[in-house]
């Protein structure tokens, strides 16, 4: 079954159209990576996937389920996480308080159980060693990773990733890389938003283009990338 | 590598028997204390009780309010009526006028929670003016001038002495509730949630947290313990009156000051704050406007360089807790990371 399509969906602010008509399936198990100038909406496409901004037209459907009015408390319910571009901490709690919240609230689990989620996923996304830490103390890699780990205590069908390894030296890349490989390989289904080209296709098998809100190639990354129109909108090379 | 949550603080224990003995102690109070004593007590559990929920409210749960007087005031009234007017005896005319207070917050919160920030707070308080107002056009029950509550209420709990023990204990025991209540609410999952809506909605509703009804739950038992709270602060009185009953400085701006000062965002703060106040209250009580004055000053400078409150001060320097509610990791080695 499709995990998620999405059916000629639009948004606009005001006049300007930021997502124009794209339509996109996404089969069980398979890593999309998204990629676009900046500008392009491509946090916008994650915003309406989640319900932090509605559709102005368009369906949303997620496991065959029709979810365009549903809340975003509803989709996280349904299987559906995000990690935020800029990350948006709980500051006045700690590493583990945070990740326990995707666990408890996310999962709709009792404390005890979620526990164990959280402290896996801490294990997993090597927070371990800070999880007592307030998170207004964290640095740039480990918020990403709390961003992260907060997404994958909720258990998500649908994982929503956006500029993860921005920002990040090679040594955090690479493990970065890692981490998502292992999550992709336990069969979440994701689409993954990023710049640094080189990690996303390293772990996704589909590329998707995005410029000015609508989609203008779509497939095997080495096509893609290949693709003249691509490299003139997002390299910049004139084809 | 395992690991395991700890709730308890470093002195669980031995806090909890020092809480309890603090209890015990000031159950007794009818005992040694004279009816004045017994009086000021009683006020001063009210003043903490609607401390420790405007807390939950504001250091917790985001919810600004600066209108929380309504909620004393038509507590107080529904008392009244209640008891005064129909004959309801008096303890189960307490959670009643509770109850009365809740349910009008509910149509308040659906209103009022699509405003956020400094305009819920402003509409919080113009909710408050109109009540009184509307009070005071109410006849039935004394319209401005306000009603006195008649002598065989009061008759009904005993003698002079009796009634001020009585009060005395409902107050402490409303406070104990108030405080359990709160505690408890922040252990568990939904406490974890309000901390995460304070610091960021919208990653707390994309994480599966039911903001709005997570926020009104929080705000309705707020509001019914800070009803109870204003029923028996005016069954002290024996008299209300709509500027008495919705006084801005009395039931809100004295309970921020007592918040902030104390720690906002801490369980501990409220206890703290309410005894400086009453401290502050006695000492400058002689120098007139200067009071509110000084308290006022302090407040800010509070906020200013202190914004945890003295409770923060305290609970960073020496990692005190009375109430723990947060949790710690703990490897199985023993170490915490």
């Amino acid at each position: 079954m499709d995990v998620l399509r999405l059916d000629e969906v639009s948004f606009a602010y005001g006049a300007l159209c930021v997502t124009n008509k794209i339509s996109l399936t996404l089969p069980k198990g398979q890593a999309l990576g998204v990629i676009g100038p900046n500008g392009a909406g491509k946090s916008t496409l994650l915003d309406l996937i989640t319900g932090t901004k509605r559709v102005a037209s368009g369906r949303v459907y997620f496991m065959g389920q029709d979810i365009t009015a549903a809340s975003p408390q509803a989709r996280s319910d349904m299987g559906i996480a995000r990690s935020f571009q800029i990350p948006r901490p709980f500051l006045g709690m700690t590493v583990y308080e945070n990740v326990l919240v995707g666990a408890t609230h996310g999962g709709r689990r009792a404390e005890a159980p979620a526990q164990r989620v959280a402290l896996r996923v801490l294990e997993q996304t090597g927070l371990m060693a800070r999880a007592n830490e307030p998170a207004s103390k964290l640095r740039l890699l480990d918020r990403k990773r709390l961003e992260l780990a907060r997404a994958l205590a909720t258990e998500p069908k649908l994982l929503l990733l956006d500029e993860v390894a921005g920002g990040l030296s090679d040594m955090e890349c690479q493990s970065f890389i890692a981490l998502l490989k292992e999550i992709r390989d336990g069969g979440t289904t994701m689409i993954w938003i990023e710049h640094i080209v080189h990690a996303l296709i390293a772990v996704v098998s589909q590329l998707f283009v995005l410029d000015q809100g609508a989609r203008i190639a779509q497939g095997q990354p080495t096509q893609v990338l290949a693709d003249p129109e691509v490299r003139r909108v997002y390299l910049g090379i004139p084809a | 590598m395992g690991a395991t949550i700890s709730r308890s603080g470093p002195h669980g224990p031995k806090i909890a028997l020092a809480g309890a003995a603090v209890v015990l102690i000031l159950a007794a109070l009818p005992a040694f204390a004279d009816r004045a004593t017994l009086r000021l007590a009683t006020e001063m559990a009210g003043y903490l009780t609607l401390a420790v929920m405007w807390n939950l409210l504001a250091g917790y749960a985001g919810v600004m309010s600066i209108g929380q007087q309504v909620f004393v005031g038509l507590g107080g009234y529904a008392f009244f009526v209640v008891a005064g007017l129909w004959g309801v005896p008096v303890f189960a005319a307490l959670p009643l006028a509770g109850a009365f207070a809740a349910f009008i917050a509910l149509p308040i919160a659906l209103i009022l929670f699509r405003l956020n920030g400094a305009y819920f707070a402003v509409a919080t308080w113009v909710v408050a003016e109109i009540a009184a107002l509307v009070i005071a056009q109410t006849y039935a029950v004394g319209g401005g001038a306000g009603m006195s509550l008649p002598t065989q209420v009061a008759k009904s709990l005993g003698n002079n002495d009796q009634r001020s023990a009585l009060i005395w204990w409902l107050a402490l025991a409303l406070c104990c509730i108030a405080a359990g209540l709160a505690y408890l609410w922040m252990r568990s999952p939904r406490g974890l949630a309000l901390m995460a809506m304070r610091d960021d909605e919208i990653a707390a509703a994309g994480l599966g947290v039911s903001t709005t009804r997570n926020r009104i739950m929080v705000y309705l038992i707020a509001t019914f313990i800070t009803g109870i709270a204003g029923a028996i602060l005016f069954l002290v009185k024996l008299r209300i009156s709509p500027s008495a009953a919705f006084d801005v400085n009395e039931w809100t701006a004295s309970i921020i000051f007592i918040v902030v000062i104390g720690g906002l965002g801490y369980l501990e703060g409220p206890l703290l704050g309410v005894l400086l106040f009453f401290a502050l209250r006695a000492l400058l009580a002689g120098f007139g406007p200067w009071y509110l004055i000084a308290l006022g000053a302090l407040a800010i400078a509070t906020m200013l360089f202190a914004p945890g409150g003295l409770w923060g001060l305290i609970h960073r320097r020496f990692g005190w807790e009375i109430f723990p509610v947060r949790r710690r990791v703990i490897l199985t080695n023993g170490e915490t990371p």
